[in-house]
This record gives structure tokens, C-alpha cells and sequence, in this order.
């Protein structure tokens, strides 16, 4: 596989964020869900398994974030690298803590296991008052103060979009460095036959948990860049969104889980028929996005990518991974 | 403040809960497919009382016979359009498309019937028992739900179609070899689970006055499949003790966090369900419970 399509995508994005700011708030909302969908795939398109309580890797990266600028604005500028690492090292110990413990068990039963941890952490957030509880952490003040009004104004507009691109980016680097290595080639056997995976001596919970891992990190980056960061703020009913898994698995199976352009494809799809279905029809996109995933689904299970690169000649298959 | 009451009326919600999960253990443990949309069937089924209550005058008692049969019609076609098209794609693919239905039918009934919360009181008196104050028509669901539990074991163990069903769980191919449809087992089940799942949802709105809202089914998702994995996925009578013991563990629950000083107790609740949802995952995925 040659990832530099993918690549030269985002950093053609990245570019056009940062010589037009103007259009960096534009470029963002497809490049969230490419994003998205990028990171999601690492986990659903390499291990088969589904995650439901998703969001919470975006909520964790953003309340790291949110912590760190709330709490602690005196580092200044320091508190932008702090803040991220502590999201997604946030992200990362919760994929360790539920992946350590649900991974064991196979396909429906992870499912199952994930479906409260959304919730449930937002109702811990919520019930026990913790980070600001249920009024959230309003950043705008602590922004200001920790980066300077123009820095502050500079970071929410092209130093989101850019790390939100960044994290797209990324994610295509992660996918194509563990397709490369033995770990790819474990998930490949895995994901066909876990039995027979651990037969031939490959130790399965090990592998879908670095997938996992890898997977909640970048989301936990990309929560850290879209909420306390561009929005300047993190209320627990939008980081904890159950809608962000279902904006996830659509760009997902839309472009064709496992494919790394795939999320590319789907992103700009479903942002595309969000937007029109938003115009045409304000309030249906949720219950398009959910008829949309469903059809795709059942109707071309291996996705847009999936399914055209079928019919590619191997040569130019290999251009589109 | 005495624990006893909230014990009482754990054991009386719990009922319901039984009720609902046993249409979840039953998909599962018949379809082998984790049915993600529970949620969303048990508001249909509140929608249902609500609205038969209040344009019709129909009591919960005689909607839960309308929710079981628009549950079963909805049961059919789920297996028809989601569930029999995906089964030789493997579990992901399944997941996802219910987990897409679930949503899609909230959404349905967000536009159908807005997003507000609304509700009915049917009030036909109450008997006071051990300091509880318990009204006729939650004492009386939660025996409607014992019965229908009951009723619904006995057909599995002693009817025909019941054998045939669980002759299919035990193993599909051998249950094919000896004369048994398969596939309309499947179809069987898909739509008398989800049923129970929807006539559930018609009885909980005895519980919960002004509590249905098209958004109501994600909680009872996952105390869903918390009752069911502790009753052991599949089991039948076992979902039903369990939605009994999860009951009292809620309701003893918010009376323990509102006594310790919590801020949202039934908030804290349903994280406690959560992490019990993990614990028995990681010691005994098989469940607690032998029935």
C-alpha cells in the first residue's frame, strides 16, 4: 500500500487552513469528520469490532485539554502542549481500562460492554460534579488569559482547523505503520479467525488493544481540538454526544471500512449530505444519517472505496489504499 | 428514612425491567445478535400507551395487547430488513445496522410527535404496605409482568414451537436436519421478542408520568443489557430475576447516594449500572444466574 494520496490530501488541506484563514472554520467541518472517521476506522476497520461509547475518547481529550487551560492558565502558552498531552493520555488510559477489560471478550459482548461508557462517565461527570458537572467549563476567560487575546483568537480559528487536519494526518501514518508491521498482519488474522489466530500462537486481546489504543488517542487529540479549542468551551451533553459514534461509523462504512482513503471519500460525502439535507430539510440529518448508514450497511457493506477498488487493476489499487 | 420502601418498589420496577430484557435475551440467545435498538422498540411501546390513554381512554393494561402487536409487526420486518440480509456478513455489519435503526426510529418519532417530554396518570388508588405507598396500577403491571415471564417460559418448555426454538439454540444445523424451519424460528423470535420488548415499554409508562420522550431509550438500553448479561445472555427466567435484582439495586441505590449527599442520585445510579455492567463482564460474562 502507498499512503501518499491520503497524505497529500490533508496537507493540501492543512495549506489551504493556513493561507485562508478565512475559510478555516469551512475547512474544519469536513476535515472533523474525515478526522473522525480516520480514527475510528483504526479500531472498527482493523479489529471488525464496534465501540458504542465512542464519544467518550473525544470527551476525555477535551476535558484534558479543558482541565489544563481552566485550571491551570498561568503556564500560558505551555498549557496549549500540556493540555493536549493530558487529553490524550486521558483518552489512552480509558481505552486501556475498558479495552484491558472488554477486549477479552469477542465481538457482541464488546459491543455490550462499551455501550454504558459513554453515558456512564457522562452521569459521573454529571452526578458526582466533577470539572464544572453539568454547567461544563467555560473556556473563553481562561483562554484569554493563558495566550493572550490574539494568540487565544488565532489558536480557536487555524490552530484548530490545522490540528484537527493534523490528527487526520496522523491517523493515516498510524494506519499505514501498523498495516506495515506484524501487528497489521495479526488484526488481518484476527479479524478473519480468531480462533485459529490463537492456534497459530498470535495473542488476540494484544493486538485489538494496541488498535484501541491507538484509535482513542487520536480521538482524544481530535476532541482536544474541536471543543476546548476551537469552541473555547465543553459542556458534557455535546462532548458526550451519542451522535459523534454514529457520525463515526457513517463516514466509516461510507467510504469503506479498513480503507485509509476511505474516511476521505465518506467525510466528504456525508458532510455534503448533512449539509443539503440541513438545507433543504432542517432538523431530518440525524434521522438521514441514521437511514444512510443503515443502507449503506446493508446495501454495500464494503463501502465506496471498498467496492470500487474491486474493480481497479492491482496496480492502481495499491495508489488507493 | 427506611431502606424497606425503596427495596419495595425496586422489586416492583424491577418487574417491568424483567419483562423488557427478557425480549432482549431472548433475540440474543435465539439470533445470537445483540439487539442495540432495545431503547428505542420500549419507547415506541410508551408512545403507544400514551397515546392510546390519552385519545382513546385506553387503559395500559389493554395498550400493552396493541404494543405487543405492533411490536411483533415491527419485530418481523426488522428481521426481514436487517437482520436475515446481514447474518452471512458477520456480527459488525449487524451491530452497526441496528445500532443505525435504533436511532433512526427516534428520530421517526421526534419528528412524528416533537421533542418534548410528555406523559399520563392513570390513577385508580393506592394500599399502603411496609411504609410504601404503592398505586393499584404499578402493583398490577409488575404482576401482568410476572405473568407474561411466566407464561412466556412455559411456552418455550412445553409447546411444540417452543422446543423448536430452543432446539435452535442448542444447535441450528441439527435443529434443520431433523425437520425444524429455521429460518422461521428466526423470524419467530425477532418478532415476539421485540413484542415483549414493546408491551414492556407500554407497562413502564405506569412508572415514569411524564417521562416519554423519543430520546427515553438510551438508558433502558444499557440497563437492558445489564439485566440481560446478569441473567445470562439467552436465558430466559433468567433475565427476568435479574431485572428484579437490578430493581432493588437502583432503587437502593439512589436511596444510598441520596443519603451520602450526591447531587443527581439517579444520575450516580446509572453510573453504578455501568460499572456493574463491566465487573460481571470481566468476572462472569455467562451471567449470575443458572435458570
Amino acid at each position: 500500500m502507498k499512503p501518499y494520496l491520503p497524505l497529500s490530501i490533508y496537507l493540501l488541506l492543512i495549506a489551504v487552513a493556513v493561507l485562508y484563514p478565512e475559510y478555516s472554520k469551512a475547512v474544519a467541518t469536513f476535515a472533523f469528520f474525515m478526522a473522525l472517521g480516520q480514527a475510528v476506522n483504526i479500531f472498527v476497520g482493523l479489529t471488525g469490532y464496534v465501540d458504542f461509547g465512542y464519544a467518550a475518547f473525544l470527551a476525555m481529550g477535551a476535558y484534558g485539554l479543558g482541565i489544563v487551560v481552566y485550571y491551570w492558565p498561568q503556564l500560558g502558552i505551555y498549557a496549549l502542549p500540556m493540555g493536549l498531552l493530558l487529553g490524550v493520555l486521558m483518552a489512552a488510559a480509558l481505552a486501556t481500562a475498558v479495552g484491558g477489560i472488554a477486549l477479552r471478550l469477542r465481538g457482541a459482548y464488546f459491543a455490550i460492554a462499551t455501550i454504558g461508557v459513554n453515558e456512564g462517565l457522562k452521569h459521573l461527570i454529571i452526578g458526582a460534579n466533577i470539572w464544572g458537572g453539568g454547567a461544563g467549563l467555560i473556556l473563553g476567560t481562561s483562554m484569554f488569559k493563558a495566550f493572550g487575546r490574539d494568540t487565544a483568537l488565532f489558536l480557536a480559528n487555524v490552530g484548530s482547523t490545522t490540528l484537527v487536519i493534523a490528527t487526520g494526518l496522523i491517523a493515516v501514518v498510524a494506519m499505514y505503520l501498523i498495516q506495515a508491521s506484524k501487528a497489521g498482519l495479526a488484526l488481518a488474522a484476527v479479524r478473519q479467525d480468531e480462533d485459529a489466530a490463537k492456534v497459530m500462537g498470535i495473542n488476540p486481546t494484544k493486538y485489538k488493544l494496541l488498535a484501541f489504543i491507538t484509535s482513542a488517542s487520536l480521538s482524544g487529540l481530535l476532541g482536544a481540538a474541536h471543543f476546548p479549542l476551537g469552541n473555547m468551551q465543553i459542556f458534557p451533553e455535546n462532548v458526550f454526544f451519542i451522535e459523534y459514534i454514529l457520525d463515526g461509523l457513517a463516514v466509516v462504512f461510507l467510504g469503506g471500512a479498513g480503507t485509509v482513503t476511505g474516511p476521505i471519500v465518506g467525510g466528504l460525502l456525508y458532510v455534503l449530505v448533512r449539509n443539503l439535507v440541513g438545507l433543504f430539510a432542517p432538523g431530518y440529518q440525524v434521522l438521514a444519517t441514521a437511514l444512510l448508514l443503515m443502507a449503506v450497511v446493508i446495501l454495500m457493506p464494503k463501502g465506496i472505496v471498498g467496492t470500487l477498488k474491486e474493480y481497479l487493476p492491482a496496480k492502481v489499487r495499491e495508489w488507493v489504499p | 428514612m427506611d431502606v424497606l420502601p425503596f427495596f419495595l418498589s425496586g422489586i416492583i420496577i424491577g418487574s417491568i425491567y424483567g419483562l423488557t430484557t427478557l425480549g432482549l435475551s431472548l433475540i440474543f440467545g435465539v439470533l445470537r445478535v445483540a439487539n442495540v435498538a432495545h431503547g428505542s422498540f420500549i419507547m415506541i411501546g410508551a408512545y403507544t400507551a400514551f397515546f392510546a390513554f390519552t385519545l382513546w381512554g385506553i387503559v395500559p393494561f389493554l395498550s400493552a395487547a396493541l404494543g405487543f402487536g405492533l411490536g411483533a409487526l415491527m419485530g418481523y420486518l426488522v428481521y426481514l430488513g436487517v437482520i436475515k440480509p446481514l447474518r452471512k456478513m458477520g456480527e459488525l455489519h449487524t451491530l452497526v445496522a441496528l445500532f443505525a435503526l435504533g436511532m433512526f426510529i427516534a428520530e421517526v418519532a421526534r419528528v412524528l410527535w416533537g421533542p418534548d417530554f410528555v406523559g399520563y396518570r392513570w390513577s385508580i388508588g393506592s394500599f399502603s404496605v411496609a411504609g410504601l405507598e404503592v398505586d393499584y396500577g404499578k402493583a398490577l403491571g409488575a404482576v401482568f409482568a410476572l405473568v407474561v415471564a411466566l407464561s412466556i417460559d412455559f411456552m418455550l418448555k412445553k409447546t411444540y414451537l417452543g422446543r423448536a426454538v430452543r432446539a435452535v439454540v442448542q444447535d441450528p444445523v441439527g435443529a434443520q436436519v431433523v425437520g425444524v424451519n429455521v429460518d422461521r424460528v428466526y423470524a419467530f423470535a425477532a418478532a415476539l421478542g421485540i413484542a415483549i420488548t414493546t408491551m414492556g415499554g407500554v407497562l413502564l409508562t405506569l412508572f415514569i408520568p411524564v417521562g416519554i420522550n423519543p430520546y427515553m431509550g438510551g438508558p433502558y438500553t444499557l440497563i437492558g443489557f445489564v439485566i440481560a448479561v446478569l441473567g445470562g445472555l439467552g436465558s430466559v427466567l433468567g433475565a427476568y430475576v435479574a431485572g428484579l435484582i437490578f430493581g432493588i439495586i437502583e432503587s437502593v441505590g439512589f436511596y444510598a447516594f441520596s443519603y451520602l449527599g450526591f447531587a443527581e442520585p439517579s444520575q450516580m445510579a446509572l453510573f453504578t449500572a455501568f460499572v456493574l455492567l463491566l465487573v460481571i463482564l470481566l468476572f462472569k460474562p455467562t451471567g449470575l444466574l443458572k435458570l
